[in-house]
């Protein structure tokens, strides 16, 4: 479904990614791991073809994203790490806004059932996205990934400053996807939810793929020293 | 569920989200009361010429009615309590007092610009002798530089209005960037490129809206009879609307550089500033520069200079003007005096007549300079097409000089004839006094091209942004 094929971008001299060579099949959940400015974003980003690769190829559902990007969009669902939508509209709007958008057509009652399937409260479907918190806000992208009945999700550190409940919430969500065959590639700083939410998870630092392995094949401890460790390699390499 | 076109919903909420904003409501706000302004204060400047057209049009009517009861009473033999220079059985009497109104009522759609209506004389009597009329009319200022004084709707239209259009648009793209939508937005399947073409035409459709209702509503309340001539009045909606258009292109333009919303302002700013602003001025500059106007103390020296000399020579030029014109000469009795009097006033007019081509060529050639470089800036594609909309443009203002020249002519040569032969005036010649009508220039070609050059800068920004919006894609989404 997610193939990224000797992936490299650079920005005016600067190395952002290098060489990475990853895929993400139906029903399964990658998770990358890393620090600020390790690439994580880049990646969402040149997936989304919000960029353009330096070299390499990017794939999604065998199309690629630069040769093909409106067909490879309809794919596609993203979730950034803070969702914004239009103040001025409600959460009903939005999602209604969004799905027209996407080119799917939902009735009222529709909209509604999908905000509070994903933990919207029914008293703010109706209220201005002005007066919702972080977590209100992520809960209408959720609404819309699922509306959308994308076979691939993007998700750029989608539970960053939600609170344990919210983010939960959110883990139930991709549970539920990966059960209906989504791929999702998941950039966070979250190691506890990428274990929990994980099949594979990857630990990038200064724009490289170093780790990449079955999320069931390592524990929580052994994955904070992995990352801890990975981290740690490169500052020595790099004094 | 259902499958529909990813535009459907686009327009309708991104009216409902402007429409819920408060800036939009004060902008709304701020417009009615500029047109409102406007509107009101040409109304008052057009009944204020209607006004002084029909007061010296009573005085003048009033004035016959006396002097027929006065020629009644001469001819009925009564002797009449009247000054001897007073009476009008004598036609150089009436040639001088009992004077015509030529007068350049008002166009339809003359609330629209003040344009020169400010320094010319909307109406004058021009009379057998006495002070030169080409001088009485002439007008010593610089009508360039009047060009864009007052407040009326081409300056609120003209000045005003792009400010609004920025307010509109600056961050048309910008705005969503900053918080993160566009890359939302980004996310489906749809062109940013096709989603900012239809915001921007959401948004200039609710503007012209707005605009169109503001101008025809509140002129049409203020008595302005938009229907007497429909094409001029869709000639100002056009360019009022194609100058909109121009500067939201503009604006659009300016957000596909992918810089933040306070930096597009200040560009469109700078943008407004130049255009205008900067150009319309630096065109007055260079015209004053190019083509200065020789001033008004010279000519006034130069017509006592040549006065003094044609009185001195008097007898002599009464000689020499009956020679040109024969038809006057023979005739016994008469007012020798007058006679001397309209020689010299031939050759003061011949004398003066350089001076004035002078000045009237060197203002021709300012307002050439001006009409030329109309195409610098829309705002002077705009002020040049009101001002001719409006019937206050300098080209107006020529034609009726010269129209009043002809008819000071016939007035002239109305009464030369009976003063050269010593004739009274009677009762019945009161009726056969020549009369003065105006005839207006009812074409508007200028502004109609200028409403396609308009539209032809609309185009070529529209042009500029496909071409640009290929190469800016990475920097509207990751900046």
């Amino acid at each position: 479904m997610l193939e990224a094929i000797n992936l490299s971008k650079s920005y005016a001299g600067h190395q952002a990614l290098t060489d990475l060579n990853l895929s993400v099949a139906s029903g399964e959940v990658y998770c990358l791991l890393g620090a600020n400015g390790a690439g994580k974003t880049t990646t969402i980003n040149l997936f989304m073809g919000f960029i353009a690769p330096t070299a390499g190829k990017v794939l999604v559902n065998d199309l690629d994203v630069n040769a093909e990007p409106q067909a490879t969009k309809k794919h596609l669902a993203y979730i950034p790490e803070n969702l914004k939508l239009y103040p001025n509209l409600t959460g009903l709007e939005n999602l209604d806004f969004f799905c027209g958008l996407a080119a799917k057509k939902y009735s009222k009652q529709e909209l509604e059932e999908l905000l509070e399937q994903s933990g919207l409260q029914p008293e703010f479907i109706h209220s201005r996205v002005g007066t919702y918190s972080k977590g209100m806000r992520q809960k209408v992208g959720i609404a819309l990934a699922r509306a959308r009945e994308a076979k691939v999700l993007l998700l750029d550190e989608p539970t960053s400053g939600l609170d344990p409940q919210a983010s939960n919430e959110f883990s139930e969500l991709l549970h539920s996807l990966r059960g209906k065959g989504v791929a999702t590639l998941m950039a966070t700083h979250d190691l506890f939810r990428a274990k929990d939410t994980g099949t594979h998870i990857g630990i990038m630092n200064e724009g490289k793929l170093k780790h990449s392995l079955a999320a069931d094949s390592i524990s929580l401890s052994e994955l904070e020293d992995l990352y801890l460790e990975t981290m740690r390699m490169d500052k020595t390499q790099l004094a | 569920m259902k499958q529909s076109k990813p535009k459907s919903h686009l327009s309708r909420y991104e009216l409902v989200s402007l429409i819920r904003q408060r800036w939009i409501q004060f902008l709304t706000f701020s417009l009615f009361l500029l047109v409102l302004f406007a509107v009101i204060n040409g109304r008052q400047k057009v009944d204020q010429r209607i006004s002084a057209i029909q007061s010296a049009q009573q005085a003048v009517s009033e004035k016959d009615s006396l002097g027929v009861i006065l020629l009644d009473s001469i001819e009925a033999g009564f002797s009449v309590d009247v000054p001897r220079w007073y009476m009008p059985n004598q036609p150089h009497v009436v040639g001088y007092n009992y004077l015509r109104i030529a007068a350049m009522p008002p166009d339809e759609l003359a609330i629209i610009a003040t344009g020169q209506s400010d320094i010319y004389s909307h109406y004058v009597q021009p009379k057998l002798y006495g002070e030169s009329f080409e001088l009485n009319y002439t007008e010593l200022s610089n009508p360039v530089q009047l060009m864009f004084g007052s407040f009326d709707l081409s300056f609120v239209l003209i000045y005003l209005l792009p400010l609004i259009v920025i307010a509109f648009s600056y961050n048309i793209m910008s705005e969503e960037r900053e918080q993160g939508i566009l890359q939302v937005i980004a996310s489906h399947p749809i062109s940013v490129y096709r989603w900012l073409l239809e915001k921007s035409l959401t948004r200039y459709f609710l503007l012209t809206i707005i605009l169109s209702i503001l101008l025809l509503g509140i002129m049409g309340i203020a008595g302005v009879p938009l229907f007497t001539n429909f094409g001029k009045t869709l000639t100002f909606i056009l360019l009022s609307l194609g100058y909109v258009l121009f500067w939201f292109i503009l604006a659009c333009l300016v957000n596909l550089r992918g810089q933040s919303s306070a930096n597009n302002a200040v560009w469109l700013i700078a943008f407004w500033i130049f255009l205008v602003l900067l150009v319309p001025s630096s065109v007055n500059q260079m015209a004053n520069s190019l083509y200065p106007v020789p001033s008004r103390a010279r000519l006034i020296n130069e017509l006592r200079v040549v006065n003094a000399i044609a009185e001195e020579k008097a007898d002599e030029l009464l000689e020499s003007f009956l020679r040109d014109h024969p038809e006057l000469a023979g005739f016994e009795g008469g007012s020798t005096g007058w006679k001397e009097y309209f020689a010299t006033q031939d050759l003061i007019k011949r004398e003066i007549q350089p001076v004035l081509n002078e000045y009237e060529g060197k203002l021709d050639k300012q307002q050439e300079w001006v009409s030329r470089l109309r195409f610098a800036s829309p705002a002077l594609l705009l002020q040049n097409a009101f001002n001719e909309l409006s019937g206050t443009s300098t080209k107006h203002y020529e034609d009726y000089r010269t129209q009043v020249n002809e008819f000071s002519l016939v007035w002239r040569n109305f009464f030369l004839p009976k003063i050269f032969r010593g004739e009274s005036f009677t009762k019945a010649m009161m009726a056969e006094l020549p009369e003065f009508k105006y005839q207006p220039i009812a074409s508007y070609t200028l502004s109609r091209s200028n409403t396609l050059v308009l539209f032809g800068y609309c185009l070529t920004l529209v042009l500029v942004g496909m071409f640009w919006s290929r190469q800016s894609h990475a920097r509207l989404l990751t900046n």
